[in-house]
């Protein structure tokens, strides 16, 4: 092997291994919560935040690494380093080996995009930076009141965590292939027996799909309020044997006749787009505007919810408990719900993503430039989704609808 | 023309008990070719690596022309190796195989091509200049080897058993090679074989080496036929030896007293008899003179050109190659008279 | 054939033997052709998706060109470009690294043989029979403690759990072919121990051992699990990026990322078919 080679494939292994630059400043934990912020804003100078989040969708990556991160870098001397994961899963798992490891500070998260079960399990072991939350400057135009922000998955989040976004469940149809889709659950159920073969949802554990049976279980229960508050066995049993009869009723209606069922909501998708079913759904309905961009949908995409009522999440930004860079991550979860920042993400062209924040609390003008904000043709108007609005159950009976799902209907 | 010397010559490997090589000395006359004969094992391609430089001597030299090669690197020595496998290049043309030597020598190119043309003309093979090796059949490759190391004009030839890889008939056409290339050219030459009838066929001298040591050198027809020692008598495949006691030109034997044509060398306490040199005569047959005895037909055994006869004359066995008209009327059993005439019987010492 | 020998030949003869010569060589061109259309096939409808969007059944042709997936391949926001130099360094770093040890492994096993060598063998062969990750799982505390983990350089490591075996083997069936008395001859032919080393030992080692790096280089380059885990998701390469868009259904940038991914790959088999052609001319039927 020439020499030359060697040494070449030498340096850059050198660069590679070279150490990332040193610590700077660090705040002990109490600090953090309780200095005033202008305090940590001084310590976060300099550092690096490494944002772990879903990197799936290039318009997100382009808006965490593009306007987002010089935005943190102009005004608060912050690198933002988006790193992308196919699934949040994953993060879960470094904070979980870490803790394993011994490794109590100088953690690899800084801050992480994160909801439902992946929150559950990073808050109920512990792993978490905690009580900091409704103290950011920003947190005033939170509404930590509203259980869909106080409660994520029926989990208090309990200042563990900051709201981000807010999504709700939509179903999404072609407008030129079905002109009326319908309007309600029931309505919709009796238009897959129909048409037969034309519809079919992504079995659990996709979160999508999961969410499709949630409404299902929801419906059969004869709304949220049935199910609301922690899990109780009686009452699942009560409505589960309605609600997977329902869902085994339909299941020869369904594509393939139900032999299969897609196992992610990306093969769903593309179902949908080359015209084998004609309905896809999702939990985050800009999705569907998103796809007609970047041609994953027809451009006759349309998106509605059911008048029974559609559900509703809110997604998080967390800090884990070993975190190296908490000042800085502080900063930016901080600066993530700054009424600014948040117009710009929920602005369509950007992301499309809607405000986690409480509009009564911003000035007039300031609400209004979020109502002004244009919509994509394919997204459902937010309006008329939070009208239809659902509290998400808690993770619990999550669990619960999805195993048995498994057990009934998806043997 | 170069004359090899080798000093007690001793090669000891790290960590071995006894010496590969021990306190070797040998004379290798310029432009003659000598072989070095003796069982695998026994040191010969040892001596080979020695003389190559190959190898570092643990004790004594070799002088190459009268010089000390001490410090000479084995690419400067002018001793041409050529292994038992032909050991050609396999990424080179058979040319550029040829060429090898002269190439590290920076020869012009032009010359180079000659000089292989040349050689390969030699070895018979003009026209396979821009084949493989791998395309060749082993005895071709063995040609080009021995281009290959002739075409350097060494000082030396140092042949590693290059013809054992060959069958039968390409050993002898190949021998021949080797033997008129040789002569043709006068390169000093060390013929290293385990083969008893190559060693001494090929030879102007032979060299028999057993256990890391010369036991006898010589002419090949005088190390054939009268084997100084008993270990060399035996290699050379004499199982005739009869231990002897000797009283002038006398050897006092189990078959009693036996004339010897020639006096005995001192310490000598056995006597040899090649199979061949072993008459055979019927019992009554009117034969006279000494070194006779009676003797029962043991074995036959028809070896085509001869019959290998073995005979028992207590309390000895002796064995004689006999030609088959005369085996034709033995069988196991009959009594004969075996002549073991004077001129024949050598004695050895232990 | 050459024109003087075919005009030499008898007429009937001549149309004879180019007709059976001519099937033959048409069959063996089908077949080449149908084995490479094969191989290449499913990176059409590949490339096609990469330059389109809005492709769907029942259109048999994309709707349009579009290069928008390759601008977002291009562009610093999505960290490919940085995830293509980063994959290459670390497949380059891991190559050397595992030349380094497996080179010397495999020459041991290659020409020697000593006790244990059985058991030294099997060990190396190992990671190819016990998952990777089996093995890494325990790895990734010890790397994390360290200070190794979600570092490049804790992820170039860990790929030698795959990489060496593949060089360690190769290397030694590269050894145990090459007789070192081949060294012996041209020492004694006039070669010093530098002429050797250039015009004998490495022309007839190198193709085998480029070979063992290209394996090398490739097993690194395609690396998911491994540097998923190890690397934490801070150490995003090629695969894991293309796991992203795959698993988000964005077949549009998945399928340039496959291409941009697969590169490499074919790069690496034109090299390595050429190298193992040209060394298998050398040894040829018959040879040793």
């Amino acid at each position: 092997m020439p020499i030359r080679f060697l040494l070449s494939t030498g340096l850059v292994a050198a660069a590679l291994a070279a150490p990332a630059a040193a610590e700077t400043v660090s705040l002990p934990d109490a600090a953090l919560t309780s200095a005033p912020f202008e305090t940590i804003t001084a310590a976060a100078r300099g550092q690096t935040v490494n944002f772990f989040l879903w990197g799936g969708d290039d318009r997100i990556n382009a808006y965490v690494a593009g306007p987002l991160a010089a935005t943190l870098k102009d005004r608060y001397g912050i690198t933002l380093n988006r790193i992308g994961v196919a699934d949040t899963a994953e993060v879960v798992n470094q904070v979980l080996s870490e803790k394993e490891a011994g490794i109590d500070a100088g953690g690899a998260v800084d801050l992480v995009w994160i909801n439902g079960e992946n929150f559950r399990t990073l808050k109920s072991g512990g792993l978490l930076l905690c009580g900091y939350a409704e103290g950011l400057p920003n947190a005033r135009h939170v509404d930590w009141t509203d259980p869909s922000i106080a409660n994520d998955f029926g989990t208090p989040v309990e200042g563990c965590e900051v709201p981000w976004s807010r999504a709700q469940f939509a179903m999404a149809y072609d407008s030129a292939r079905t002109p009326e889709p319908p309007a309600t659950l029931a309505a919709f159920l009796a238009w897959v027996k129909a048409n037969p073969g034309r519809f079919t949802y992504a079995a659990p554990p996709d979160f999508n799909g999961s969410a499709f049976i949630r409404h299902v279980f929801m419906y059969a229960a004869g709304g949220p309020e049935a199910l609301g508050g922690p899990f109780d066995q009686a009452r699942f049993d009560a409505v589960a044997e309605k609600a997977f009869g329902i869902l085994t009723d339909l299941e020869p209606f369904l594509w393939r006749e139900g032999a299969t069922y897609p196992t992610d909501i990306a093969q769903l998708n593309a179902l949908f787009a080359n015209s084998e079913v004609d309905f896809t759904f999702n939990y985050e309905p800009t999705v569907f505007g998103a796809g007609v961009e970047d041609g994953r949908f027809p451009p006759t995409t349309r998106s509605f919810a059911f008048d029974d009522g559609t559900l509703a999440n809110t997604s998080y930004v967390a800090i884990p408990f070993n975190a190296a860079h908490k000042a800085a991550a502080l900063v930016v979860a901080n600066h993530l719900i700054s009424p600014e920042e948040q117009l710009r993400k929920a602005d369509p062209a950007v992301w499309g993503m809607a405000t986690a924040l409480d509009l009564d609390t911003l000035p007039p003008d300031a609400a209004e430039a979020f109502r002004a904000l244009p919509r994509h043709p394919a997204v459902i108007d937010g309006e008329a989704l939070a009208d239809r609005a659902m509290p998400e159950l808690s993770a619990d009976w999550l669990d619960a609808i999805e195993a048995g799902w498994l057990r009934t209907v998806g043997r | 023309m170069t004359d090899v010397v080798l000093e007690g010559l001793t090669k000891t490997y790290a960590g071995a008990s006894a010496a590969a090589v021990a306190a070797v000395d040998l004379v290798l006359a310029s432009g003659t070719l000598t072989t070095l004969v003796g069982p695998s094992g026994c040191g010969k391609s040892t001596v080979l690596k020695l003389i190559a430089g190959l190898l570092p001597p643990s004790a004594g030299r070799v002088l190459i022309g009268g010089r000390s090669m001490a410090d000479v690197p084995p690419e400067r020595r002018g001793a041409v190796l050529m292994g038992q496998d032909h050991g050609l290049f396999p990424h080179m043309t058979v040319e550029a195989n040829v060429g090898f030597g002269l190439r590290m020598r920076g020869v012009d190119p032009a010359a180079i091509r000659r000089r292989a043309g040349e050689m390969l003309d030699l070895v018979r093979l003009s026209g396979f200049e821009t084949r493989r090796p791998s395309a060749l059949s082993g005895g071709q490759a063995q040609r080009v080897a021995l281009a290959r190391a002739l075409v350097v004009d060494p000082a030396v030839l140092l042949l590693d058993e290059p013809l054992s890889d060959l069958d039968p008939e390409l050993r002898l056409e190949m021998r021949d090679l080797i033997r008129s290339a040789q002569r043709a050219t006068g390169i000093t030459t060390l013929f290293v074989t385990h083969d008893r009838e190559e060693a001494v066929a090929v030879a102007d001298r032979t060299a028999v080496m057993l256990a890391g040591r010369i036991a006898q050198q010589g002419r090949p027809d005088a190390v054939f036929e009268r084997p100084a020692t008993r270990a060399v008598a035996a290699f050379f495949g004499i199982g005739n030896i009869l231990d002897a006691r000797f009283d002038g030109r006398t050897a006092v034997t189990a078959l009693g007293c036996l004339a010897l044509a020639a006096d005995p060398p001192p310490g000598a306490d056995a006597v040899v008899i090649r199979p061949e040199r072993i008459g055979v005569a019927a019992e009554g047959a009117a034969a006279s003179g000494g070194n006779r005895c009676a003797a029962t037909v043991v074995d036959l055994g028809y070896r085509g050109t001869h019959v290998v006869a073995t005979f028992r004359a207590d309390p000895v066995t002796l064995t004689a190659a006999i030609s088959s008209p005369i085996a034709a009327g033995l069988q196991p059993g009959d009594r004969v008279r075996l002549h073991l005439p004077a001129e024949a019987l050598h004695p050895v010492t232990d | 054939m050459s024109a003087v020998d075919l005009a030499a030949t008898k007429p009937a003869d001549v149309a004879a033997r180019t007709g059976r010569t001519g099937i033959r060589a048409r069959t063996a061109r089908i077949a080449t052709g149908a084995l490479i259309a094969l191989l290449l096939l499913p990176f059409v409808p590949v490339l096609l998706w990469s330059v389109t969007r809005g492709w769907f059944y029942p259109a048999i042709l994309p709707p349009a060109l579009d290069l928008a997936a390759w601008g977002v391949v291009g562009s610093p926001e999505s960290g490919i470009p940085a995830a293509v130099l980063r994959s290459v360094g670390i497949a380059l770093g891991a190559t050397v690294l595992s030349m380094l040890i497996g080179v010397p492994a495999g020459r041991a096993l290659g020409l020697h043989a000593f006790p244990g060598r059985r058991w030294v063998e099997a060990l190396v062969l190992a990671p190819l029979v016990v998952p990777p990750l089996a093995v890494a799982m325990g790895l990734h505390a010890v790397f994390l403690r360290l200070g190794l983990a979600g570092t490049a350089t804790g992820v170039m490591i860990v790929h030698l759990i795959p990489t060496l075996p593949y060089v360690v083997l190769v290397s030694a069936s590269v050894f145990s072919r090459f007789d070192p008395r081949v060294e012996d001859q041209a020492r004694t032919l006039g070669a010093s121990r530098l002429q050797v080393l250039r015009h004998v030992t490495v022309p007839m080692l190198a193709p085998g051992l480029a070979v063992a790096a290209l394996f090398a280089f490739l097993v690194s380059w395609s690396q998911y699990g491994l540097t998923l885990l190890v690397g934490g998701g801070q150490v995003p390469t090629m695969p894991l990026i293309l796991n992203q868009y795959v698993t988000a259904g964005r077949s549009d940038v998945a399928a340039a990322i496959a291409l941009l991914t697969v590169l490499p790959g074919l790069v690496a088999l034109v090299l390595s078919a050429r190298i193992l052609a040209r060394a298998s001319r050398r040894d040829g039927e018959g040879g040793r």
